[in-house]
């Protein structure tokens, strides 16, 4: 009886944890390239139940019922929890932005021979000296291509990660200490499709690439649900040093080449969908109801135990 | 219950991007007006001792459940697209057709009338106006904040006598009745993030007192990057249409996230109610 109180008690907590999931999920909703998360619900490991100095238990086939014994009435579960919420990697929606700062990056990835997710991110960092390539250990995933210049000309995201280049290194696109050696491209930037960095050069019109930095830092990640979420659309890859961080461009693997793009002035949307997000909500609104109305039937039982039991003129 | 934080952080977010598109079109008729996009980031993530060791599932998640806090606005960007054109004939009204900013120049001064600082602006609005000038002792070009127009060296330009045509061409060159007086300025800013906006259309550069803007920027009519052109202004660059989307798109997400509250609200209720048959 007791038991159940606290297994509906547990119910209602694993969907307070849910619902917190879900508003998180709906806060988003205009954040480029987050990745929703998936609440996953476990049952608490089941028990087994049984019936102690019970000298008439029923019998039950292949056990023997010796007297004095316990009899085993069977399995039971006492309750539920809210294990992980595990993020969805899938491609979000893309948006026109008209910025030049903006890169939606779209994958199509196939799985590796052994059937693991593959997704591609964009490498980050938060870099202390900026002529030094990142260290495999700073370096961060993330599917946001909301980018802006920062004073120093370096692109950055909008919670001040540097970008970072193929050789993982702080893209710059903008020198304002040095008119005449550095590069100056700013709004003038051009990536393409495989996210070479690139300018116009105003004499001849043609295409130039960024000196050093020549294209974007793509990584594949096998298996993304090793990453581990940092929240401010940051994932990092916990372990040994990860990650298949492999030149996207100069793959030549047929899974991936071809398979990706990135588009300028566009943004990834979230992959959040508030339709189903409300109606997830909904609905466990209904079941914290209905467990709430379990804790009270059950309440209302132990109530007659305690107070109508053993009353002789009721 | 930390969902009424989360989306009370997200709410709030939303509306400072609302304040921002209703500035925009607010200016909508501003000329030169370049209109900001607000773009939102997500917040940290916090972690609870819900599950003491990592899944037996081949998974790299940290123990515990991790629950996030919801959504802020991340930054405001600067959107330096072209307005559109505005044709006005006024030979003082000057529009910019590709890269670049006016430096415009007003002198600060005490009750004494001494100088204290000379102060420099960058600005898109074209809209000049002759007036005159003691401290230049001739017309200058005066924009509708009170800042004089200046020349490819930075200082301002000065017409003896204001009867007679002005004509000021692509290249920036002005001359009255055919005479040269002088040439326009244009600077081409390849990060218009760093300038600091500081309302009535104008851009701080922070160019100090007297230093020419040459050694800061390019000048744009020489990079090829930009055109004047004489009797037009320039437009706002806020569009209505995606304006107005914009707004639809987070007023619903506002709605959707005091619907998340409504429910987590219901959801104590319901916590509440537990003992009160």
């Amino acid at each position: 009886m007791i038991r159940g109180l606290y297994t509906s008690a547990s119910g209602m907590l694993a969907l307070q944890n849910r619902q917190e999931s879900l508003a998180n999920n709906l806060a988003n909703v205009n954040t480029p390239g987050f990745k929703q998360d998936l609440g996953v619900m476990r049952a608490f490991p089941e028990q087994l139940i049984s019936r102690i100095r019970d000298q008439e238990g029923p019998d039950i086939q292949g056990y023997p019922n010796l007297s004095g014994q316990a009899a085993v009435i069977g399995r039971l579960n006492s309750g539920v929890y809210m294990s992980e919420a595990m993020p969805m990697f899938t491609q979000g929606d893309i948006a026109e932005t008209r910025n030049p700062y903006d890169v939606a990056l779209m994958d199509n990835l196939q799985p590796d021979q052994d059937g693991n997710e593959r997704r591609l991110f964009y490498s980050v960092a938060r870099l202390e000296d900026l002529t030094q390539p990142a260290q495999p250990e700073d370096i961060r995933y993330t599917r946001n291509g909301n980018w802006s210049v920062n004073s120093d000309g370096y692109l950055v995201t909008a919670d001040g990660y540097y970008v970072l280049d193929a050789q993982n290194q702080a893209v710059r696109v903008n020198n304002p200490d040095d008119l005449l050696n550095g590069v100056s491209v700013g709004q003038g930037l051009i990536i393409s499709k495989t996210g070479d960095l690139q300018y116009e050069d105003p004499t001849t019109k043609e295409l130039v690439s960024l000196p050093n930095n020549q294209r974007l830092g793509l990584s594949v990640i096998t298996d993304p649900m090793k990453l581990v979420r940092e929240g401010t659309n940051i994932f990092r890859f916990e372990g040994d040093i990860p990650v298949e961080s492999l030149d996207v461009a100069e793959a030549n693997d047929p899974l991936i080449a071809g398979r990706y793009g990135t588009q300028q002035g566009w943004i990834e949307r979230a992959n959040v969908d508030p339709m189903q997000t409300i109606t997830s909500m909904m609905s466990a609104l209904r079941a914290y109801e209905a467990n709430q109305r379990v804790i009270t039937t059950i309440d209302g039982t132990l109530e007659k135990a305690a107070n109508e039991i053993g009353r002789v003129n009721g | 219950m930390q969902s009424l934080n989360i989306s009370t952080a997200a709410m709030r977010g939303i509306q400072q991007a609302l304040d921002n598109t209703s500035n925009n079109l607010s200016n909508i008729d501003t000329v030169g007006f370049k209109r900001r996009v607000a773009s939102f980031s997500e917040l940290l993530s916090d972690s609870m001792n819900e599950q003491p060791a990592a899944d037996n599932q081949n998974r790299n998640t940290p123990a515990g459940l991790r629950i996030g806090s919801g959504a802020r606005l991340g930054l405001t960007k600067l959107d330096m697209g072209q307005g559109s054109m505005k044709q006005t004939d006024v030979p003082t009204d000057l529009m910019i057709q590709g890269e670049g900013y006016f430096l415009v120049t007003r002198k600060i001064k005490d009750a004494n009338g001494a100088l204290l600082q000379e102060e420099n602006r960058l600005t898109r609005e074209g809209n000049f106006k002759l007036q005159y000038s003691d401290d230049d002792g001739g017309y200058v070009l005066h924009t509708a904040s009170g800042h004089i127009l200046t020349n490819s060296s930075g200082n301002p330009i000065t017409f003896n006598d204001p009867v007679g045509d002005i004509l000021i061409t692509e290249d920036g060159s002005v001359t009255m009745d055919g005479e040269p007086v002088d040439t326009i300025g244009l600077w081409k800013v390849d990060n218009p993030d760093e300038l600091q906006q500081v309302g009535q259309d104008l851009f701080d550069p922070d160019l100090a007192s007297g230093i020419a803007p040459d050694t800061k920027y390019k000048n744009a009519l020489d990079e090829d990057v930009a055109t004047l052109r004489q009797g037009a202004l320039e437009s706002s660059n806020v569009n209505m249409m995606e304006e107005m989307s914009q707004l639809v798109n987070i007023q619903r997400a506002y709605q959707l996230n005091s619907r998340a509250i409504g429910i987590s609200d219901q959801m104590m209720g319901i916590a509440n109610s537990i003992r009160s048959r």
